[in-house]
């Protein structure tokens, strides 16, 4: 039988690597054949709502844990069906389990797992004269770094950003500040947020230090920005360290999100591979999940520049950060290791609200204002929230 | 003289500068990925990348985005100067009671935005079986009233004498048709396909939503998004392929621009 | 030609009995492709737009009756409907007098010169190329630090960042838009002058007119055709504006980018509601028509046909 698989595209490599393990399911059962759509990542979820509205969704589904609670209602739990696979929860790093889980059932089987992390650019940092950061620190000392960075350097040091994970995740690191309540609802006028939301804004309006987007269209800005090598530092997801490092044309550097009182270090997020409900054939579906995110399947995905979401299957992403860019910048790849481990530790996933969509397109509208002093912040937030 | 030289000198910067941002387009896309948002911004990168160009067809199947976009634009232009033709005649030269009345209506249709559709549609195209098939690409959106509307303009320019005339000499109106108001049209069929070809050319939502198999039956605007991934874009290859994308488009708009400008000057827009 | 020798078909009185019926006959069978590619892919799915318009109906999930709830939303605190009505409405009557003023201007002086066909395709190349493109270059060019920003700076000037002001970004916006279309309008209008008969303009000259004289008072009335097709369509085209707003501000900052194609695409792709996009799909449909019908009617008092 023939299963489809919906996947957003992986470039070049990607592709190939996931379309080999696709034919791989059939070595391990000749009558399963997977067939991997692969629509450009910006549309990927756009189609599969429409997909959803006619029952013509594919059987087997990727999906981000960002967008987990507004499908989930779509997709099969897969508690018994990966049981019958022989799947075992504690060969998995759990918060990447529990990012793809709802109401206390797994939606999803991750094949990754990232962390938020600070990169700065080791050579701007060199050029001002600041000794480079080290995991753990705090904000005092991040806000002096960028207050000598952008005063010797004349360009600002840190790139702000409307992504959710990279704004948030720094809010969190302030005072423990959380967009989403326990229970899944929206609270962005609660006091912590507001004080986190009020410095972050300040890094440009008062403090001058940051880069701001330059229109609500720039979501992904302080990562873009510092890739081009326009911001001294900015926060990113550690499924960039590979292609960070081979884009920048500088030597890249990370550590953690610098934490203050109350502050946590990291959310985790990541994507993995979940049955439509609208399948027929779901034990076949289990199968071909279980190959795609088997023991070897999970090597390759590191080798590839993926952190990994079994545990132990890392030592191959590590080596292939050391092989491709330790010559060049000594020490990356052990520094890389020492942030995913510490973040890793205090991690929580990022577990969003079921109208997810409409806030972040509401904070790119208008986050921007508050950057750039136009809109007071605790204004900015109780519009997001209202809009929500 | 001297009045003729400023004035042509004047209209070349104009077209010069307002020809800019494209060239701005062509330059940067020769640039490497990490320098095309660099500060204080360049004309040239550190290297003219012409690999960009070859690294758009190694990095997506554009080549053979283009031929679909080609093929899937072609039949569409062939069904709406067909019926529109057709339906041109009825609202054009034919008199009938309710005709006028009946083309309001038709008209009225130009106006539904195309995201109302989109849904409806998609369920529609669904029940025959037809998602993920070239008919899904080319039929529902080839039977706008635009085509009609725009010929039917063109028609009504014509002489009413030659149908007589044809008429009276034995012809139905299927011959007619054929024979006298058809090869007179030639320039406004030129400006309907034109405008036909480079809409669905262009077409993006659509296409989006009734293709799965991206490389079988994927378009132009389907590829350009290609290059957009989960954690940020190839810019350098965006651009470059943008810049191969106008280069059909373009092509076709030079070579038929006679007609076209015949066709425009005489779909009653002239009022010769 | 004079007037009174040509006989179009504009209609005129229906003249024999069996003609007439047997041209209704004929009518019918011409009809019919369109007629039938038209009621299946065009009717009949806006009948289940408004239909749906009248449901809660999401993406996946139960569908329930909503009354006027969908339309009465849209004008609740928080909702991006209002913002995006006035910001369409705004911009479409910003555009239409700007664009055929700079359109009609360009045909003109392009009809002064040697170099016609070449400017005509020219100044065409925005239209053809890819609207995401375009918004891409745009961006960086209006970008703090971008190209806009270096020019100003060498004549010691500092650009301020349009598209993150409220009050300038839809501006900002309507200027790309603006010269991604006037080149299909210029040809057009191009195209319409070529055709103006010489022993008009002959005659203007002879009664001693000036270039200005000639320009207003005889080429510009006999153009008047074209003048409507192109406000028409370029109206129709405006109320629909998206792809440009969507990728330089994606409709902010604030929502002063909005527009209500854009909120439409929003409420049914994005946040998978159709029967709360549906709605403002439907007013803006109304409103199209409203507009295009007193465009329609107004034309016997300024259009010129022959």
């Amino acid at each position: 039988m023939s299963l489809d698989w919906g996947f957003w595209n992986q470039g070049t490599d990607g592709n190939k690597m996931w379309a080999d393990l696709a034919a791989k399911v059939s070595t391990v059962d000749p009558n399963i054949t997977v067939t991997v759509t692969a629509p450009p990542f910006a549309d990927y979820f756009t189609k599969l709502q429409s997909q959803l509205a006619s029952n013509s969704a594919p059987c087997i589904v990727s999906m981000q844990s960002l967008r987990l609670p507004a499908f989930a209602q779509a997709m099969e739990p897969l508690d018994d069906l990966m049981a019958k696979q022989g799947f075992k929860a504690d060969e998995w790093n759990p918060a990447a389990l529990k990012a793809l889980k709802r109401d206390g059932k797994q939606y999803a089987i991750p094949y990754g797992i990232s962390t938020m992390a600070m990169f700065y650019n080791k050579d701007l940092f060199m050029k001002a004269g600041v000794a480079e950061p080290q995991p753990g620190w705090t904000v005092a000392q991040f806000q002096d770094a960028a207050r000598t960075i952008t005063a010797k350097t004349g360009k600002p040091a840190f790139g702000q950003s409307f992504s959710d994970l990279h704004m948030f995740s720094f809010l969190l690191a302030y005072n423990g500040a959380r967009p989403v309540s326990d229970d899944g609802t929206l609270q962005l006028t609660n006091p912590k947020m507001i004080d986190a939301f009020t410095w972050y804004s300040g890094l440009s309006t008062k403090e001058k230090v940051a880069l701001t987007p330059a229109s609500s269209s720039d979501v992904p800005w302080g990562e873009q920005q510092f890739v081009a090598g326009n911001a001294a530092m900015a926060v990113d997801g550690t499924w960039n360290l590979s292609s960070d490092a081979k884009d920048a044309k500088f030597n890249v550097g990370v550590v953690t999100i610098p934490v203050a009182s109350g502050g946590v270090s990291s959310y985790s997020a990541n994507s993995g591979f979940g049955i439509s409900k609208s399948c027929k054939n779901k034990e076949a579906a289990a199968k071909a999940i279980a190959v795609l995110t088997g023991a070897d399947a999970q090597k390759q995905v590191a080798a590839n520049g993926t952190l990994p979401a079994r545990i132990g299957a890392d030592a191959a992403f590590y080596e292939g950060l050391a092989k491709n860019y330790d010559a060049k910048n000594p020490g990356y790849s052990a520094q890389a290791k020492a942030v995913v481990d510490q973040s890793s530790k205090t991690a929580t996933p990022f577990i969003p609200t079921q109208r997810w969509d409409q806030t972040t397109k509401a904070i790119a509208r208008e986050f921007i204002l508050a950057y750039t002093g136009n809109q007071p912040a605790d204004t900015t937030l109780q519009r997001v929230q209202s809009a929500s | 003289m001297l009045a003729v030289g400023v004035r042509e000198s004047l209209l070349l910067v104009v077209a010069v500068l307002y020809i800019a941002p494209i060239a701005y387009t062509v330059t940067s896309s020769l640039k490497p990925n990490g320098e095309i948002f660099t500060q204080p911004p360049s004309l040239v990168g550190s290297e003219v990348r012409w690999a960009n160009y070859a690294d758009v067809f190694a990095y997506a199947p554009f080549l053979r985005y283009i031929l679909n976009g080609f093929l899937i634009s072609l039949g569409a232009t062939i069904v709406v100067l067909a019926t529109s033709a057709l339906a041109a005649y009825a609202f054009g030269i034919l008199r009938w009671r309710g005709r006028d009345a009946t083309l309001l209506g038709y008209l009225a249709t130009m106006m539904i935005p195309q995201e109302v559709l989109v849904i409806p549609m998609f369920l529609l195209l669904q029940r025959f079986g037809w998602i993920n098939t070239w008919q899904a690409l080319i039929l529902p959106w080839a039977f706008g009233a635009f085509g009609t509307f725009l010929l039917r303009q063109f028609f009504m320019s014509l002489p009413y004498q030659l149908v007589e005339a044809s008429r009276r000499d034995g012809c139905s109106n299927w011959g007619t048709f054929t024979r006298v108001i058809l090869p007179l049209a030639r320039p406004s069929l030129a400006v309907l396909g034109v405008w036909t070809f480079i809409t669905h050319w262009n077409s993006f939502l659509w296409p989006l939503i009734a293709v799965n198999d991206i490389e079988g039956l994927g378009n132009v605007s389907l590829g350009l998004q290609t290059f957009f991934g989960e954690h940020g874009a190839a810019w350098n290859l965006v651009l470059a392929a943008s810049v191969i994308s106008i280069a059909p488009t373009m092509l076709i708009v030079i070579l038929l621009q006679r007609h076209l400008v015949k066709g425009i000057a005489t779909v009653g827009l002239a009022g010769r | 030609m004079p007037r009174s020798a040509v006989k179009t078909a504009r209609g005129g009185p229906v003249i024999n009995r069996p003609r007439a019926r047997s041209e209704a006959r004929s009518a019918l069978g011409f009809l019919t492709p369109s007629a039938t590619g038209l009621t299946l892919f065009v009717v009949f799915p806006t009948l289940l737009a408004i239909v749906t318009s009248f449901f809660i109906w999401p993406t996946f999930g139960e569908i329930s009756p909503a009354g006027f709830a969908n339309y009465t939303d849209l004008f609740r605190a928080g909702n991006t409907f209002p913002a995006a009505l006035v910001n369409t409405i705004v911009f479409t009557a910003v555009t239409i007098p700007a664009n055929l003023v700079l359109s009609l201007g360009m045909a003109f002086w392009i009809a002064t010169s040697r170099f016609k066909q070449f400017y005509r395709v020219l100044f065409f190349l925005p239209v053809v190329t890819p609207s995401v493109a375009t918004s891409i270059i745009w961006k960086m060019l209006y970008q703090p630090g971008g190209l806009l920003d270096y020019v100003a700076s060498m004549v010691g000037l500092k650009m301020p960042n349009l598209l993150a002001n409220q009050s300038t970004a839809l501006l900002a916006v309507t200027v790309v838009i603006l010269w991604n279309g006037l080149g299909y309008n210029t040809l057009i209008f191009s195209a319409a002058i070529d055709q103006l008969p010489d022993e008009v303009l002959d005659a203007a000259k002879i009664d001693g007119a000036g270039f200005w004289s000639t320009l207003l008072r005889v080429k510009l009335p006999l153009i008047t055709p074209a003048v409507f097709f192109a406000t028409t369509v370029t109206m129709i085209q405006a109320f629909q504006i998206f792809n440009q707003p969507y990728v330089m501000t994606a409709g902010g900052p604030g929502t002063a980018t909005m527009t209500v194609v854009m909120d439409i695409y929003h409420k049914a792709f994005q946040f998978g509601e159709l029967g709360a996009a549906s709605a403002p799909a439907m007013i803006l449909f109304g409103l199209i028509l409203i507009v295009t019908l007193v465009q329609w009617l107004s034309q016997k008092f300024w259009v010129n046909y022959e």
